[in-house]
């Protein structure tokens, strides 16, 4: 079963590469083949990651059978998205999508939807979009006391997202609060239930519907922005071990904290520290073979961390030195080492296959910039990368390190904009013989025989001008 | 008897080898306590800036670090660090990572700086035995390897991540001597060459380089008035004058010293006085002996008068510097206190207590007149040399606790001349029969391995060794030790010492000098151990939450650490080349905080940093040290600042309720305390120097507190702008208070 998913997701993968690569740029030019019958968009803003599913049911009015369907993206909201993964409502079968280029008079994305079979005329398509998008959300006042009450709004559409005639529609809002400051009234077609905000029902709504929405609400919690992050996985297979390391640039996203730091109040109010915005305790998931873990920083270890052993799991606690307040960086890194066997695997082709999760999510943060390189065993060749969603650049090159002679291979995956959906797995195979092994002590091995060997010369070599003195 | 198929002398050389390597592995291994105790980091201050001047000379190349000027320390000043740095220790790990890195092998740059200086103390070891077994044979210096090795008085500067000159730079003191006392016994140019390179070596990595040109000159003259002038002599001095004076004047930071500086002129006069001698020799060998004689005292009183005159007229004409102040430390103790309080004020400049000699050198310091008593006893060339070096540089540990470091050499070198005199006389089991006696010390002599690879190339020397050896065993045939039962006393005790020894070291080492200094290690209530890392939260704090241009003021104590772990541009620093900016420093912060504010102003400070104790009773704080900082201040501007109004009528230096006026409104008392009180609900505890505070809220008004460390022991203010509307600092802090007060009161303790 999982490895039918996986199989899935690598023929996935393929497509999505050879299809980002054909990407134009040019606007494209949206046939109205289709009719949504009903759209029902939600807006997820329970953590700073905003995620919008919209169930669409469409109906092919061309006349002929059609597989497509544009789905748009506002301009500005376009460069912010981190994630589109589009099912079929019943089967969960997933949907390839493209990025199809832009139309700049409305400043639109498209992506091109490519259903698994062409739908007949007048047959019905229901499915679902799941987007997400980071950075969409905005402190409000920007800066804020030290315990202080942080408020986020969000700005978007009031209708759902679609280049085709929209029969019915609604938009729900889920909210982490119930304090909502403000939210944007829409006489007779909003509705308040709790924390639920929901626009509509509107109906007959043209293609690029588009109305102001604007929620100002409370958010207690640490906006972590990763700002860069760089995986080295190196594979040793004389060692059988996998070393991760993971280096960290972290920048608390939230409302600025006002004024400056006073550890007096910091230390009057700790009993209320879990509900400010301050950062300080993290945690990370940590495989369950996971040893030899550190936590440092650019100037040295870091004492305040804690392994923990779950079930499945190691968990890695931290702090870093200071809290983090709205405004503040910091960056560390930490690694470990796992037995190879639980990542690698021999494939009968003759390939060996590294099968990892593309990035290890922090707890609520957001990843601007994700950097995976893969360091390889000297002597690897053929290498093949293959990942589930689309890397926005690939380079292979050659790293050298402890013992090396022509050095390792390396492969350095670039992706922007990542959020914990890109936790998942993705392949590197390559080809490797045994006899690489031997590689490393003959190497060693030749350059000693060659000092002993310059040294026997040496030491019979007269440097001497006169006769040496006779010291027996 | 043959073992592994080798003969006696290849056993030996073997076991030697294999000793020695281990030696070697026990000198690396007892300095790691720290590593295994914290972490790979570099320790206290000066070693901060060697790492980042390390760190710059591996980002860039050679001749970008000997052009660079270091714009973020010294700020608005800057320094030039090509021309104010001895580069030895820099070039050294550079290299060292290059060679590593050429190879394939990419070891971080801060962990070859960490593991430098056990490395080097491997390296000391060696040079130890090498010269001990100069002085009287290899099992000697076996000795000595062991004893520098672990010997805790230069441990102290070696450990893991003591990444300082003098971790290089005893390595290079001892193989300079050996190389010397080698070019001696030999005559020989090429040694003579080598001293100089290795001198060079030294010049380049750390200023007690002018011990090894005071010395060696003395060692040269002692020998002259002893009438011990040789052409072994002459060649030897020669060339390692010329070439080594030569060499050092290429190091920008010594430039024209050599030539200039009263420090070097005793080389530069025995230099001359063996050129005069020599030339003397030669007019003799030509001349009748009544003749000679006229012209030789003639020529003698000449050319002294001529020499001191132009030495005077020299040095007042302002050509050769006169003796520094730092140098005029070194005979009179008060000295500093005195005129340069800012030499004082550093806790390794003060006289040694006697305890620390024990501490550091457990018996040896008992053993060492003994050894010298010994060397005395035989007296050849390099006896001459290890009586002197240990005389000198008994004075001079005992004038300044750290030249203890210099001491240690000869100490150990001294004392395994003893232990390893005794070990012969009470090992040697070939007087055990009195009536064999006189033939087995016959054989015994011939066969001794050791005897035989000391003997030097020099037919005359070896005269005088075997003439000595014939003295020994007549002596030996009346003072032999016979008994077994006073062998085993003697040795089981001695034995016992040994042990004793060690374990003194390993526990000097252990508990004084493993501590990084930068982390504190205190235990939880469980025992569990708790790391207090106070220092690096703020710096880390202050490396990524400020601007890149902030610059911090702080004591110089911190300057180097922040420019290393901070990275951002301070005002001083632990290179204390500048006095009077030292002193502006301490003004501001021993000043009102209207007189502070524009100092700070004209100097762009943005930050600025004290180190305060109170709340976990760490003594090293800025309390503590500030009367150094009035004291320098005062030095600079008596006008501004009087170290009389920080003390109390009856003399104490009070921070509670009787703390003077002054001291209450200075800018460091003020910072230190700043919202103590209220931590507290009422009035602090400062348990540094057990004093309940003032009542009284301090209100500061021109700085507001920007960072305070977990444990308050780093406490950064940020300098507030001027004002909007043209207040001045305390009337704007005056209106806010105010304003803030009607407001309700929750929002107050907020502020």
């Amino acid at each position: 079963m999982r490895s039918c998913y996986n199989l899935a997701l690598i023929t996935l993968s393929i497509c999505i590469i050879y299809n980002a690569l054909a990407t134009a740029d040019a606007p494209p030019h949206v046939p109205q083949y289709w009719r949504n019958t009903n759209m029902v968009r939600t807006i997820d803003l329970s953590s700073y990651v905003v995620r919008e599913s919209t169930a669409i049911a469409s109906q092919n009015v061309h006349t002929e059978p059609v597989g497509e369907y544009y789905f748009p993206i506002p301009g500005g909201l376009s460069e912010h998205l981190a994630y589109i993964e589009v099912k079929e409502k019943k089967t969960d079968k997933v949907f390839e999508v493209e990025k199809v280029g832009s139309d700049s008079v409305n400043q639109t994305q498209y992506y091109k939807i490519y259903f698994d079979h062409r739908i007949d005329p007048q047959e019905k398509v229901l499915f679902i979009v799941k987007t997400a998008y980071i950075h969409e959300l905005a402190p409000y006042p920007f800066e804020i006391a030290q315990t202080g009450r942080q408020n986020l709004i969000y700005r978007g559409n009031i209708y759902g997202n679609s280049a085709y005639y929209t029969e019915k529609q609604k938009t729900n809002v889920k909210l982490p609060t119930f304090n909502i400051i403000g939210y944007t009234q829409k006489s007779g077609s909003v509705s308040r239930n709790g924390n639920i905000i929901t626009y509509g029902s509107f109906s007959n709504q043209e293609p690029g519907a588009f109305d102001e929405l604007s929620i100002h609400y409370e958010f207690q919690q640490a906006i972590l922005t990763v700002k860069g992050l760089r995986r080295d996985l190196e594979i040793s297979h004389w060692g059988g071990n996998l070393a991760v390391e993971e280096h960290f640039n972290l920048t608390h996203g939230g409302a600025k904290l006002k004024g400056q730091f006073s550890r007096l109040e910091y230390q009057q109010t700790q009993y209320i520290h879990h509900e400010t915005t301050m950062a300080r305790d993290f945690s990370i998931n940590l495989p369950a073979h996971a040893s030899d873990v550190y936590y440092r920083d650019e100037i040295g270890n870091v004492s305040t961390s804690r392994l923990r052993n779950e079930r499945d799991a190691k968990v890695l606690e931290f702090r870093p030195r200071y809290p983090l307040f709205g405004g503040w960086n910091y960056t560390w890194y930490h690694g470990y080492n796992v037995p190879l066997g639980d990542f690698l695997r021999y494939h009968k082709s003759g390939r060996y296959i590294l099968n990892i999760p593309f990035v290890n999510p922090l707890h609520n943060a957001a990843f601007d910039h994700v950097q995976v390189r893969i360091i390889l065993p000297e002597g690897a060749s053929n290498v093949k990368v293959e990942t589930p969603f689309p890397i926005n650049k690939e380079t292979h090159g050659v790293h050298k390190t402890y013992f090396d002679s022509k050095g390792r291979y390396i492969v350095v995956l670039d992706k922007f904009n990542v959020v914990d959906e890109h936790s998942k797995h993705f392949q590197v195979s390559y080809e490797y013989n045994s006899l690489e092994l031997l590689r490393k002590p003959l190497v060693a091995t030749t350059f000693l025989l060659c000092g002993f060997l310059l040294n026997m010369v040496f030491s019979r070599m007269e440097f001497t001008i006169g006769k040496k003195s006779n010291k027996d | 008897m043959k073992v592994l198929g080798l003969d006696a002398q290849n056993q030996a050389s073997l076991l030697k080898v294999v000793i020695l390597g281990l030696i070697a592995f026990v000198a690396i291994s007892s300095r790691l306590f720290s590593i295994i105790r914290f972490e790979s980091v570099i320790h206290e201050f000066d070693p901060w800036f060697n790492y980042r001047a390390t760190r710059r000379l591996v980002q860039t190349n050679f001749y970008e670090f000997w052009n660079w000027f270091d714009e973020r320390s010294w700020y608005p000043l800057g320094r030039v660090v090509g021309g104010t740095v001895y580069p030895g220790l820099m070039v050294t790990s550079a290299t060292i990572h290059n060679i590593l890195h050429a190879l394939n092998f990419p070891v971080d740059i801060r962990n070859i700086c960490v593991l430098l200086a056990p490395l080097f103390s491997a390296f000391t070891a060696i040079a130890a035995f090498l010269l001990t077994s100069e002085i009287k044979d290899s099992s000697a210096g076996l000795l000595a390897a062991a004893f520098i090795g672990v010997a805790p008085g230069y441990i102290s500067r070696s450990v893991a991540g003591s990444y300082d000159n003098e971790g290089i730079a005893i390595f290079l003191l001892m193989f300079t001597f050996y190389l010397w006392i080698k070019s001696l016994k030999e005559g020989s140019a090429f040694f003579g060459g080598l001293t100089a390179l290795f001198y060079f070596y030294m010049v380049a990595a750390w200023g007690g380089y002018v011990f090894i040109i005071n010395l060696i000159p003395l060692h040269a003259f002692a020998l002259i008035l002893m009438g011990r002038f040789s052409t072994r002599l002459y060649v030897a001095y020669s060339s390692f004058y010329a070439l080594g004076t030569l060499m050092s004047m290429q190091i920008p930071f010594v430039g024209f010293q050599p030539t200039r500086t009263s420090e070097h002129m005793a080389a530069l006069g025995i230099f001359g006085l063996l050129q005069i001698i020599a030339f003397v020799e030669l007019v003799r060998s030509h001349l009748a002996s009544n003749q000679f004689q006229i012209l030789f005292k003639g020529f003698i009183f000449i050319a002294f008068i001529a020499m001191f005159s132009a030495l005077v007229i020299l040095t007042f004409s302002g050509y050769i510097a006169p003796w520094t102040g730092r140098f005029y430390s070194l005979w009179d103790t008060g000295y500093a206190k005195k005129y340069i309080p800012i030499i004082a004020s550093v806790s390794e400049h003060q006289p040694t207590a006697w305890p620390s000699f024990f501490f550091d050198l457990e018996m040896l310091i008992f053993l060492f007149p003994a050894g010298i008593y010994l060397c005395f006893k035989e007296l050849r060339d390099e006896h001459v040399f290890v009586i002197l070096y240990g005389i000198t540089a008994s004075y001079f540990a005992g004038v300044m606790v750290r030249l203890m470091l210099t001491l240690t050499p000869i100490v150990c070198v001294s004392s395994s001349i003893t232990i390893s005199s005794l070990l012969d006389n009470y090992l040697d089991f070939s007087v055990v029969d009195p009536e064999t006696t006189e033939q087995k010390s016959v054989t015994d002599s011939k066969s001794k391995p050791q005897d035989k690879h000391k003997k030097p190339g020099d037919s005359s020397r070896s005269a005088a060794t075997s003439s000595k050896s014939e003295k020994k065993k007549k002596k030996d045939q009346f003072f032999g030790i016979i008994g077994n039962d006073s062998r085993g006393i003697v040795l089981l005790n001695f034995f016992f010492f040994l042990v004793i020894f060690i374990w003194h070291c390993t526990w000097v080492t252990s508990n004084a000098y493993s501590s990084p200094s930068i982390v504190l290690a205190s235990r939880q209530a469980d025992g569990s151990q708790y790391i207090i890392d106070d220092f690096r939260e703020a710096y880390y704090w202050l490396r990524k939450n400020t601007d890149d241009s902030a610059k911090i003021m702080s004591w110089w104590d911190y300057g180097y650490q922040i420019a290393g772990m901070a990275d951002r541009t301070v005002l001083v620093d632990n290179n204390t080349w500048n006095n009077t900016h030292i002193a502006t420093v301490g003004k501001a912060m021993s000043s009102e905080e209207e007189v502070a504010y524009e100092i700070m102003r004209r100097h762009d400070v943005t930050h600025v940093l004290v180190i305060f104790g109170g709340l976990l009773g760490y003594s090293g704080d800025d309390i503590n040290k500030f009367l150094w900082m009035i004291r320098i201040a005062e030095g600079v501007y008596p006008d501004d600042v009087k170290e009389t109004n920080f003390f109390t009528p009856r003399g104490e230096y009070r921070v509670d309720d009787e703390a003077t006026p002054t001291m209450r409104r200075s800018l460091m008392y003020k910072m230190s305390y700043h919202n103590y009180n209220e931590l507290f609900g009422g009035q602090g505890q400062d348990r540094v120097r057990g004093a309940k505070l003032p009542a009284d809220k301090i209100k500061l008004s021109t700085l507001e507190e920007a960072y305070t460390t977990e444990n308050w022991i780093v406490r950064i203010y940020k300098v507030k702008d001027l004002d909007n509307i043209g207040r001045n600092l305390e009337q704007a802090a005056a209106f806010e208070a105010g304003k803030k007060s009607r407001r309700p009161k929750r929002k107050q303790s907020q502020k």
